[in-house]
């Protein structure tokens, strides 16, 4: 299974790329901003997931959902969103993003910090679709 | 000129000069009636501006809770233009210049509603919730003072109405006196020709003669019939007095009618000077009204209940050397004269007052300068709130509000960056540990350490933000019917595994067969699970808890968990319901936990309207218990 991380954090890239691997037979790129994960959608769309955290400088998780919904050739990837700054609930979260065309490659919502359970879950729910 | 057209000219001419005061009338009522409509308008749109506003502050809160919910938005958008629709309509059709300041002093506030609403929105364009919360809070502050505003503009339009109903007064008199005239010029006029007539056409005509003085003092007279047979002058005169007859008449029931809708724009103007003095005596703060020479024209319930007298008594009395604390005389009077002197048109300003049992009491005063329509000050609308706890407690509403604010900010900024650490520490640890043979054996019981401790840590941070969140009021309740008694009864399961820890049991006494409320499910069980767990925690072993469902009164319902053990002290029963306390002091705490549960019980409790407490003594256990208003049984 191929999966990009997306975070401006290196530490959490490192820790979520190790526990991934501790777990299980996965293929793991990292990006650390949402140009630059962009870049890497673009130029491999076959991941089967992305994890992408929302406060990232300059272009936010946000705005990249924004532009892979607007790229037929990544809309298809689906997107876990992670954050540790969230309004309300993640699930109530999910739920309000859900009614809004413009974030549909969102397909799960995170909030850090998530256990490994959390996050295996989250991901073999999205996969399975 | 023959005699017939002379008769027609003459008869002609009453007629139009009926015609012409009757025109005068409808003219004179429409006139008075447009008035009397823009004025009602108006009040309408000040009723109706107190409810917009608080509406879309709260279309503005589920717009943050649900950034992207189309369906908010446009339930927000629409609130959003119809606020200010009314609040543009109402400046338009301000036409009394007192009115035009209380106006502007309720425009202030709902501009700054608008602007902290604006800056909040573009806050959340940029995913920068946290300002937009700010911002919420702001407006929702900002909204309060609307209805005090709403209210002194209210009591200027009613001043502005009495004005009106003065000049109606005027107006109505000069009609009767006008129309009185007419009639009489008409019935004296026809009279004179009668005479004048009869003398040449002699006895035919004596009967149309004794007809028109008749007629003078009665609209009832009949016209004899053989008078109107034939074509000649008499008989054409004769319907020319029949013809004046009924027009007569039709003027006469006409100016009934005008009297008739008078009184009804009267009657309609009592009923809200009625609600304006409901309004005033509703609201929390004390209202009263003084003349530049200080002398009290007008004070609320409040303010009666407050200094300790009823209306009559303080009518006319001087409010600053009457009711004020003489240390503090100068400052208001410094202040008064200030703003008489018309240098400025509102002002704050905090004293002591005496009460009829001579308490003293501290009131912090806002006051609004009332201008006559010539532009003269007139008096001052003074209202005022109660802030003798507060002053007593040396702390004052801002720094309460100063430190509540810091302490949010300090909890977010705090639980939010500690978090993305953690996510390395546990799941670092945890993939560590996974490989237990790569780690030399000392170590190992440390990785796991760290591991365990990296997991408390993590769960605190989310119980504090749980209790942060509960703060601002993000977590908003669900709202459902559904029976109470059994959604107490399906909690025996998970209550009796709670229970199983200490080897203890629950009992329930549930005193009502079924009550259909309205309230939110999960957090009401969540209040229950908490309250048991607690008399688990903190009560012996074997022990029997006690659950009971009862009616505290006509309106509430009442849950009660009873619990054993060594009992709460008063003082630590103050303190229970408050952010981080436990029962043991914190050296010897054996319980894990923040100190939250309680706190977020009470905040979930009030959210849904009820209530929350505790009943205990030292040695006799505890009972937790908190109520629920019940739908009205007529309903």
């Amino acid at each position: 299974m191929k999966i990009l991380i997306i975070d401006n954090d290196a530490s959490t890239v490192t820790t979520l790329k190790a526990l991934l691997l501790s777990e299980g037979d996965f293929e793991i790129d990292a990006a650390y901003g949402g140009q630059e994960g962009l870049d890497k959608m673009s130029q491999n769309p076959n991941y089967d997931v992305v994890l992408l955290d929302i406060m990232m400088p300059q272009i936010s998780g946000m705005d990249v959902c924004k532009e892979m919904t607007n790229n037929p050739r990544i809309k298809k990837i689906p997107v876990l969103l992670m954050s540790s700054a969230l309004p309300i609930p993640p699930a109530e979260f999910h739920e309000s993003l859900e009614k809004t065309s413009e974030f549909s490659v969102i397909k799960g919502v995170l909030e850090k910090p998530f256990t490994t359970a959390d996050l295996l879950a989250q991901i073999y729910k999205v996969v399975r679709r | 000129m023959g005699i017939k057209k002379k008769l027609l000219t003459s008869f002609f001419t009453i007629i139009i000069v009926l015609l012409i005061s009757e025109g005068f009338f409808i003219v004179v009522d429409y006139i008075i009636l447009s008035k009397y409509t823009t004025f009602a308008d108006n009040m309408i749109s000040e009723y109706s501006l107190i409810d917009e506003t608080s509406s879309l502050v709260a279309a503005y809160n589920n717009r943050i809770k649900s950034p992207f919910d189309k369906n908010e938005i446009n339930k927000f958008d629409i609130v959003y233009s119809q606020t200010k629709q009314t609040l543009t309509k109402l400046e338009k059709t301000i036409v009394d210049s007192g009115s035009r300041v209380a106006f502007n002093g309720l425009e202030n506030n709902i501009n700054d509603v608008f602007f902290n609403i604006e800056i909040g929105l573009n806050s959340l364009s940029s995913d920068n919730y946290l300002e937009a919360l700010n911002r919420y809070e702001a407006a929702n502050s900002k909204n309060s003072f609307v209805k005090d505003n709403a209210n002194s503009l209210l009591l200027k339009e009613l001043e502005y109405g009495q004005k009106l109903q003065v000049e109606v007064e005027k107006v109505r008199s000069i009609s009767q006196i006008i129309a009185i005239f007419l009639l009489i010029f008409t019935a004296g006029g026809s009279i004179w020709y009668a005479i004048k007539f009869s003398n040449k056409l002699v006895s035919p005509l004596t009967k149309l003669t004794k007809l028109a003085k008749v007629m003078g003092g009665n609209s009832s007279v009949v016209m004899d019939q053989q008078l109107l047979k034939g074509d000649d002058e008499i008989s054409s005169l004769a319907h020319s007095f029949e013809m004046m007859v009924s027009s007569l008449r039709i003027s006469i029931s006409k100016l009934q009618e005008y009297n008739i809708e008078i009184k009804q724009s009267e009657g309609s103007l009592q009923i809200e000077k009625a609600k304006l003095q409901q309004y005033l005596d509703e609201a929390g703060v004390i209202v009263l009204i003084f003349d530049s020479s200080n002398q009290v024209s007008l004070i609320n319930k409040k303010g009666e209940e407050l200094l300790g007298v009823d209306e009559a008594d303080a009518i006319g009395k001087d409010w600053v050397e009457g009711y004020v604390v003489k240390k503090d005389w100068t400052k208001t009077k410094n202040l008064l004269n200030f703003m008489f002197g018309r240098v400025s048109l509102v002002d704050t300003l905090e004293n002591v007052v005496i009460a009829k049992d001579k308490t003293e009491k501290n009131i912090i005063w806002h006051f609004g300068l009332l201008k006559s329509q010539q532009g003269e000050a007139e008096s001052i609308l003074a209202a005022g709130v109660d802030v003798t706890e507060l002053t007593k407690a040396k702390i004052t509403i801002n720094q309460l509000k100063e430190v509540d604010k810091l302490k949010n900010e300090v909890l977010n900024i705090a639980t939010h960056e500690l978090k993305t650490p953690l996510i390395s520490i546990v799941g670092l640890s945890e993939v560590m540990g996974k490989k237990p043979e790569t780690i030399p054996s000392e170590y190992q019981n440390y990785i796991s350490i760290i591991h365990t401790e990296g997991l408390k840590l993590t769960n605190l941070i989310k119980t504090m933000l749980t209790a942060n969140r509960n703060e601002i009021g993000k977590e908003a309740a669900v709202k459902e019917k559904f029976d109470l008694v059994a959604l107490v009864k399906s909690l025996e399961t998970s209550l009796g595994m709670l229970t199983k820890r200490t080897e203890s049991k629950v009992e329930f006494d549930l005193r009502i067969n079924e009550l259909v409320i309205e309230s939110d499910k999960a957090k009401i069980s969540q209040v229950i699970y908490n309250f048991v767990d607690n008399a688990v925690k903190y009560g012996p072993k074997n022990q029997t808890i006690e659950v009971n469902l009862l009616m505290a009164d006509d309106k509430n319902v009442k849950v009660e968990v009873v619990g054993a053990g060594q009992g709460i002290s008063e003082e630590m029963q103050k303190k229970l319901f408050m952010k981080f306390s436990q029962l043991e002091p914190s050296l010897s705490r054996s319980q894990d936990g923040m100190g939250l549960g309680l706190y977020i019980c009470k905040q979930n409790i009030e959210n849904l309207g009820g209530q929350i407490g505790v009943v205990s003594k030292i040695n006799q256990g505890a009972t937790f218990y908190f109520t629920l208003p019940v739908p009205d049984k007529k309903i």
